[in-house]
């Protein structure tokens, strides 16, 4: 019977082409944006994605619990140099260093300022590798070499806004009643954490402070080759094992730059769903046309109705004709949309890297675009033609005839 | 001539109408027999396409009984209903009734496709109906592109489609000219001599109704009379 229905529903649509065209333009259009929207903000995921991976996310950060990542913040948890030599063993991991940062007064000239003191190991290694994070860049001076002590790195903001002097380079600041030399002035840039501390040798830092072996973060890269987020897992177990504490329960936390562009990826895709949603909203348009054509053709085919059910067309044949005249308004709709869609995502993308110079957009039209909003037009059409179709089926036979 | 093969028992049938009734039938009593020609004669507005509705299982009657092949039709549900029309019963229309977005031989198709029938056997079928109308020349063209006659017949090729042992034509030649009019009656006269289909005809024309009846009926105020 489905087939049949299929056939007289397809007749009437011809019937009435010009009605017909005009219910399904009401549709694709809303389909074309939803899917053009939808590609281009899977393009802008696809394609941050892999600037991101281009860039060489190899770098993990761990912080004790409930800190920011922000090296300051105060948190109860504490990591120690032990946790470092721990992620440093931990295969997949190429360096780790832990990074101790306290604060201090620091004086210079008549003023005393409180300023965040960052303390880095200054061995060959750790430089080796600090320099290749590309956080430790140096304006003026130059950067820590091993067997410095009393010697400091400032942050540009710390040069040129702590005191009311501006700090140059072989100035000495006073901390701790200790005499530190400037021996360099950090490039600003990055997160600006690094332009607001100071840095200087870990021993000395620690000499000042008298802690023991408390490091605010550790600092891991990744092996060439290996996997980050799976070296970040195993290190958030061999830290679980060292500190004897329960999944789910740590006290500590592993960030990747993964999780940031994680991040980076959900807000492109709230916005992606904001414009879908207004896109959405042609469609509804496009379903209420559908339910308005509907509703007409069952008032211009009352007498149709009657004729039908009076050589045998039970009431539910008569619906079915009507829903699925309805979803197949819809679907045809729908499958335009689709192809408008895809074209328009990929002409704009294409428009896009010929300005820019750059693949800003990766378009790529998955089966899932293409077969979810068909599927979806027609259950939209069907939906709007449920009421019409509804009403055709409970119109009696003898006063369907009488109608003229 | 044993058994009815419709048989209208006390049939009341009363439309309302805002806040009148409208008895359309006031104890109609009728039996019509297998192989019969029966012509239905009355005023207009007397209940005669009413009558029809009722033996064609069309609507149900507000009070008494209609049997159908000894079958009480009176109370039931308008599927099983359906089902009844689709295979008993063959409707003829003054209208003609054609859908006009089918061409001729998806009309003829049409009451087959609501009882699915393989659609090979719905293209033989309509293709054999449409011949014996003299209509198979037409068969692809729109009910908009043919004349009153050749509509009437592509409605009797229809509504031989499910082979219904009963043909109701309610006013066949109301809108045809006597030519056409008799062509069309000779038609239904030669489905009733040589396939012995029962016929029911509503008519105005008492010639006609003499001339290709067995028997006729005369109908005033929804009673026989
Ligand atoms: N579906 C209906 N709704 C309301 N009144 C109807 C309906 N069908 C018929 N009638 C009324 O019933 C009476 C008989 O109608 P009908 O059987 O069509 O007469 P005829 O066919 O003999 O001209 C008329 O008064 C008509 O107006
Ligand atoms: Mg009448």
């Amino acid at each position: 019977m489905i087939g049949e229905i299929f056939r007289i529903v397809w007749n009437y649509i011809r019937k009435r082409r010009t009605r017909s065209l005009l219910t399904i333009i009401g549709i694709l259009i809303g389909i074309s944006a939803v899917v053009t929207l939808i590609a281009l903000g899977q393009g802008l995921t696809n394609a941050v994605d892999y600037q991101f991976s281009k860039l060489g996310s190899n770098r993990i950060t761990i912080s004790p619990a409930g800190s920011t990542g922000m090296p300051m913040s105060k948190t109860t948890a504490q990591l120690t140099e032990k946790d470092a030599d721990t992620v440093k063993k931990v295969s997949g991991v190429e360096f780790a260093m832990g990074l101790y940062v306290s604060s201090k007064p620091v004086s210079f000239g008549n003023e005393v300022k409180q300023i965040p003191i960052g303390g880095m190991d200054v061995n060959v290694e750790t430089l080796k590798y600090a320099g290749q994070t590309g956080l430790y860049e140096i304006e003026k001076g130059r950067n820590f070499k091993p067997g410095d002590k009393y010697k400091i790195v400032i942050g540009s903001k710390v040069a040129t806004d702590a005191f009311s002097r501006r700090i140059k380079v072989g100035d000495m600041l006073t901390i701790n009643n200790t005499q530190f030399q400037v021996i360099g002035i950090q490039k600003s840039g990055g997160t600006g954490i690094m332009d607001i501390i100071i840095r200087m040798p870990k021993d000395a830092l620690r000499e000042l402070d008298g802690k023991t072996d408390q490091v605010s973060m550790i600092n891991a890269i990744v092996k060439e080759g290996a996997d980050i987020v799976k070296t970040s897992d195993r290190i958030e177990e061999a830290l679980r094992n060292e500190r004897n504490e329960k999944k789910g329960e740590e006290s500590f936390t592993v960030q990747t730059t993964r999780s940031l562009i994680n991040s980076f990826l959900s807000i492109i895709a709230v916005i992606q769903g904001l414009l879908v949603g207004i896109a959405g909203i042609s469609l509804l348009v496009g379903a209420v046309g559908i339910m308005n054509t509907m509703y007409t053709s069952v008032l211009e085919r009352t007498r149709d109705i009657g004729v039908m059910k009076s050589i045998g067309a039970k009431n539910h044949d008569i619906l079915l004709i009507f829903i699925i005249e309805a979803g197949l308004l819809g679907l045809i709709g729908g499958a335009i949309g689709v192809l408008f869609g895809a074209i328009a995502s990929t002409l704009i993308s294409a428009v896009a890297s010929y300005y820019l110079k750059a693949d800003i957009l990766r378009i790529s039209i998955s089966p899932f675009l293409i077969f979810g909003p068909l599927l979806f037009s027609f259950v939209i059409g069907a939906l709007s033609g449920l009421f019409p179709a509804v009403q055709a089926s409970k119109m009696k036979p003898v006063d369907s005839l009488r109608y003229e | 001539m044993a058994k009815p093969v419709i048989e209208l028992r006390d049939v009341w049938k009363t439309y309302k109408m805002g806040d009148t009734n409208i008895d359309a039938l006031r104890g109609m009593s009728l039996k019509i027999y297998e192989g019969e020609f029966v012509a239905i004669m009355g005023p207009s507005g007397s209940g005669k396409s009413t009558t029809m509705n009722m033996i064609g299982c069309l609507d149900v009657p507000t009070k008494g009984h209609i049997f159908l092949d000894s079958q009480d039709v009176s109370h039931m549900t308008e599927s099983t209903l359906a089902r009844i029309r689709g295979r008993k019963v063959g409707f003829i229309f003054q209208q003609f009734n054609l859908i006009s977005a089918f061409n001729a031989k998806e009309n003829v198709m049409l009451p087959m496709m609501f009882q699915d029938i393989p659609r090979e056997e719905q293209s033989e079928k309509a293709e054999a109906l449409l011949e014996m109308v003299g209509m198979l020349k037409r068969m692809a063209h729109k009910p908009s592109e043919l004349s009153g006659g050749e509509q009437q017949r592509i409605a009797i090729a229809r509504a031989l489609a499910n082979d219904p042992q009963m043909i109701l034509a309610d006013e066949p030649t109301g809108n045809l000219d006597s030519k056409t009019g008799n062509e069309i009656l000779a038609l239904i006269k030669k489905l009733n001599e040589v396939d012995g289909k029962t016929i029911v005809l509503v008519t105005h024309d008492k010639g006609l109704a003499q001339k290709y009846a067995k028997r006729i009926v005369q109908i005033k105020d929804g009673q026989i009379i």
